[in-house]
């Protein structure tokens, strides 16, 4: 039946099945070049220490096991720190950091996009550039500020610079500078404030934006060690755990297979889940 | 008579009336301050800091750092004397822009087509579209490390001969194919996993670009017949093109970032070299602006850009 729907479907827009193949072959074909990677680690977590030298590689393990993730378990329960205080600190810098740079940068982002005011353009640019800097250009005067606030060793020296971070802003404003000013003016003669403009007609509008944020900042934020920044153990982050774990000698392979298994699941779980929340919204945009 | 008239007219004054301009500026900066602040002390503060420091050799003394003034000296010195032990600041500076070049049409053009057809309707898009996305979550150092499965494994394979699991020159010379069409095809493969792992993020937003074109506009093409191909040039692309700017900024910044260019600055920075890593930092934010600056002229002739419906 749905193959069915499918084919009506294409004929309507005019495209033939067989370029709807070909397509398909491309995007197949490059889907594979980039699920391999992650194919291959997840059958490394699986696979029992032996196969795992095997030359060449298997794709897939021939004798599945959890004997890998069961070592992993082993070593997490010697841990010094109760391992939950890690993921604690992740989640925490996580959740923190992608939420408050998502609603800050949102609606600084508001402003710069609809309203006219003295040195808009000026102060865009700016934005722009700061967006070319590599986090080594100031790695230095920006260990002397976060430690001159007093925020060394505090989850807040990852959570604010990440909060303050340009990229939000830019990637905000951009977007709505695309919903139609007549959408506002319009929301604002039947009386809403600019507050309330900003959380019921301009955000849901570009929920694609702000999603796509989220997993970028996500992103970032997953994989943070803490650097320099933090320093007590129990501070520290689920990646700087999980990578002291990591640096083993060989017979730690089937673990460090499982951690890699572990650190890359979460963020592609994640992506799945925010994005199939697009595909629910969009259909219920106020343009008309 | 003239007094009701103007009553009509104008209505009753309330004492506090901010005029709708002014409400709007003062509404306008509630919304941008909190951001403005932490902009203004963790990034440009610290910015114009470094730019200070690449003129200047900075030695750790006990407690506090010692400045000395050089003048453009750790600019030169990362022009004309840095080397590392296979390479020079110079050099892979020069590789990174023309890759840069190279890969940035292929790349935009890349990742506009699949995000196209990411956005079609099929069972399982968000597993397809996260499959897009895991170069980018590799890309990670923290994740490298330990995929690379340590040094050990490294050293291990290194014994053996092994450097690359899978040595396809090697394979191909073995065919007997002549050596330019060996160059062309790893070259070629090389690049497809450059560009796949540059690609994650321009498609994401190329998504949520498309995602965000008005639907109606698709609604109307198809009313008056028109095809999926004239649907993409004259709907798609217009709507999407005000974030090929973004898209652009973020995967050249990308490039830098994931180059060998970045390591040698890093590399810099961690031997405590803070004025010479700063003033490469500030060479490469050059080159990245110079390339932007090029573009921005580029499009401008050709009017790609800007938003869609201001004008």
């Amino acid at each position: 039946m749905i193959d069915m729907k499918f084919l009506t479907k294409t004929r309507r827009l005019n495209r033939s099945l067989l370029g709807d193949i070909g397509l398909f072959l491309v995007l197949a074909l490059f889907g594979f070049f980039s699920a391999y990677p992650l194919i291959m680690t997840a059958s490394n977590a699986f696979k029992p220490l032996d196969e795992l030298f095997l030359f060449p590689p298997r794709l897939l393990p021939r004798n599945l096991t959890l004997e890998n993730f069961r070592d992993l378990r082993e070593l997490i329960g010697n841990s010094w720190i109760p391992f939950s205080r890690y993921f604690f600190n992740t989640l925490l810098i996580t959740t923190v950091g992608t939420v408050g740079h998502v609603i800050i940068a949102s609606m600084a982002a508001f402003p710069l996009a609809k309203y006219r005011f003295p040195g808009r353009s000026l102060f865009f640019t700016l934005v722009v550039y700061s967006l070319m800097f590599a986090p080594q250009v100031t790695a230095v005067p920006n260990y002397i500020i976060v430690s001159g606030i007093g925020l060394i060793d505090n989850p807040t020296a990852i959570i604010l610079p990440a909060i303050a971070s340009s990229l939000g802003l830019y990637l905000m404003k951009q977007f709505m500078q695309q919903i139609p000013d007549e959408l506002i003016e319009s929301a604002k003669i039947d009386g809403a404030s600019e507050y309330r403009i900003f959380f019921t007609i301009v955000m849901p509008l570009v929920k694609p934006a702000w999603l796509t944020l989220i997993i970028l900042l996500f992103q970032r934020l997953w994989i943070t060690d803490g650097g320099s920044f933090i320093f007590s153990e129990e501070l520290k982050p689920l990646s700087y755990a999980l990578r002291q774990i990591a640096q083993g000698t060989i017979e730690r392979a089937g673990t460090i297979a499982a951690v890699s298994f572990i650190m890359m699941i979460v963020p592609v779980t994640f992506f799945i889940i925010s994005q199939s929340r697009i595909v629910e919204t969009f259909s219920h945009s106020g343009m008309k | 008579m003239d007094d009701s008239a103007r009553n009509i007219t104008t209505p009753p004054k309330r004492r506090f009336e901010i005029p709708y301009k002014t409400s709007k500026i003062i509404w306008g900066v509630i919304f941008l301050m909190p951001w403005m602040i932490g902009f203004v002390t963790l990034f440009a503060w610290p910015l114009f800091e470094s730019l200070r420091y690449s003129f200047y050799e900075l030695t750790p003394t006990a407690g506090e750092i010692t400045e000395e003034f050089i003048g453009f000296g750790n600019y030169i010195f990362a022009f004309n004397e840095h080397v590392t032990s296979n390479s020079s600041f110079q050099v892979e500076l020069i590789n990174t822009t023309v890759d840069a070049l190279i890969n940035l049409p292929v790349l935009l053009i890349f990742s506009l087509f699949i995000a196209v057809m990411l956005n079609m309707k099929f069972r399982g898009r968000a597993v397809v579209r996260a499959i897009f996305f895991i170069p980018v979550i590799l890309n990670s150092a923290a994740v490298t490390t330990a995929l690379g499965g340590g040094d050990a494994i490294a050293a291990l394979l290194e014994e053996q001969g092994i450097e690359q699991i899978f040595d396809l020159e090697f394979y191909l010379v073995q065919t007997g194919m002549t050596p330019i069409l060996i160059g062309f095809i790893v070259g070629l493969i090389d690049r497809i996993y450059a560009i796949l792992s540059l690609a994650g993020v321009p498609i994401l937003l190329f998504l949520a670009s498309i995602q965000s074109v008005p639907k109606h506009l698709y609604e109307a093409a198809k009313i008056e017949g028109a095809t999926g191909y004239e649907t993409f040039w004259l709907i798609t692309l217009p709507n999407v093109s005000p974030h090929i700017v973004t898209v652009t900024v973020y995967a050249l910044v990308d490039t830098f970032l994931t180059s060998s260019v970045s390591n040698i600055i890093s590399g810099e920075l961690n031997r405590q070299n803070w004025g010479l890593s700063s003033a490469m930092a500030w060479v490469y934010v050059s080159t990245i602006i110079g390339i932007l600056a090029l573009l921005a002229v580029l499009a401008k002739s050709f009017k790609i850009g800007g938003s869609h419906y201001e004008e």
